[in-house]
């Protein structure tokens, strides 16, 4: 059964694959890239190691919102479709944030759930060490939202310069 | 109980798929798409070896994955910048490093 389930996981995440390699579209391509990494963190719950298939579930949902930010909205508001004409970037930054948070404290959590006596040896490192990283992955996202969204408010500005306000 | 040959078969299809993205496309954004396709395929060939082996924990996978962020990361990045001085997202004209 094991081996049924893991195939079956295996033909979706390299159907997936293809698709993030072969279409067209980079939406759709992204969207096939999305769809390997939460095939891919199955797997490796599967290969007993939770903490790496969270901590990919966790990009896969940062890479969601990035392709939502940056390549959907822009899109949309393109095409005329209805809808606010500029970022919500506050909201944004303060979704983002708060789930890398969350990421820490489960990582931290799931690093100390576990009575000392009965983690073997290394096993305690191990969840400090994802913890530690998790604070790093928490600031690369932070800085990038943060440059995500200075470029954004300078368009912004150049836009109300050349064409007055778009609201 | 999954083989370990079963995993890195599966690793090296996705290496491959990844690679070939990266030989023969030439949209930038779907060029970083095939290299994390094939960093996926590298986290799960280590995740196989580590998890079989019993030799090591899941501290050099997060390592592996903190790369892969990274790496994508930087790579729109740089992508962002060049599409804003070029305004094309084919890799064919960035050669501004030639001159």
């Amino acid at each position: 059964m094991g081996p049924i389930f893991f195939w079956l996981l295996g033909a979706i995440s390299l159907g997936a694959a293809f698709v993030a390699v072969a279409h067209r579209r980079p939406q759709r391509s992204t969207q096939g890239l999305v769809a390997l990494m939460m095939t891919n963190a199955v797997i490796l719950f599967l290969l007993h190691a939770p903490l790496l298939a969270i901590e990919l579930l966790v990009v896969t949902i940062g890479a969601v919102l990035v392709v939502w930010m940056v390549l959907v909205r822009p899109g949309r508001q393109k095409l005329g479709a209805p809808g606010r004409t500029r970022y919500n970037v506050t909201k944004f930054i303060a979704f983002f944030v708060a789930l890398w948070l969350l990421a820490v404290i489960g990582l931290t959590i799931f690093a100390t759930a576990q009575p000392p006596a009965e983690v073997p040896a290394g096993q305690a490192a191990t969840g400090g060490f994802g913890a530690v990283m998790s604070v790093f992955l928490l600031g690369v996202a932070t800085v990038t939202a943060s440059v995500i969204v200075m470029v954004q408010r300078r368009d912004a500005g150049r836009a109300d310069e050349g064409q007055g306000e778009i609201n | 109980m999954i083989p370990a040959e079963h995993v890195l078969l599966l690793a090296l299809l996705q290496f491959a798929v990844g690679l070939m993205g990266v030989l023969l496309r030439r949209a930038a954004m779907v060029v970083l798409v095939s290299a994390v396709v094939m960093l996926n395929g590298v986290l799960l060939a280590f995740c196989a070896t580590t998890s079989f082996t019993g030799s090591s924990t899941q501290a050099e996978g997060v390592v592996v994955l903190a790369l892969v962020l990274t790496a994508a990361l930087s790579g729109a990045a740089v992508i962002y910048a060049f599409f804003r001085f070029r305004r094309t997202v084919c890799v064919d004209e960035y050669d501004r490093m030639k001159h």
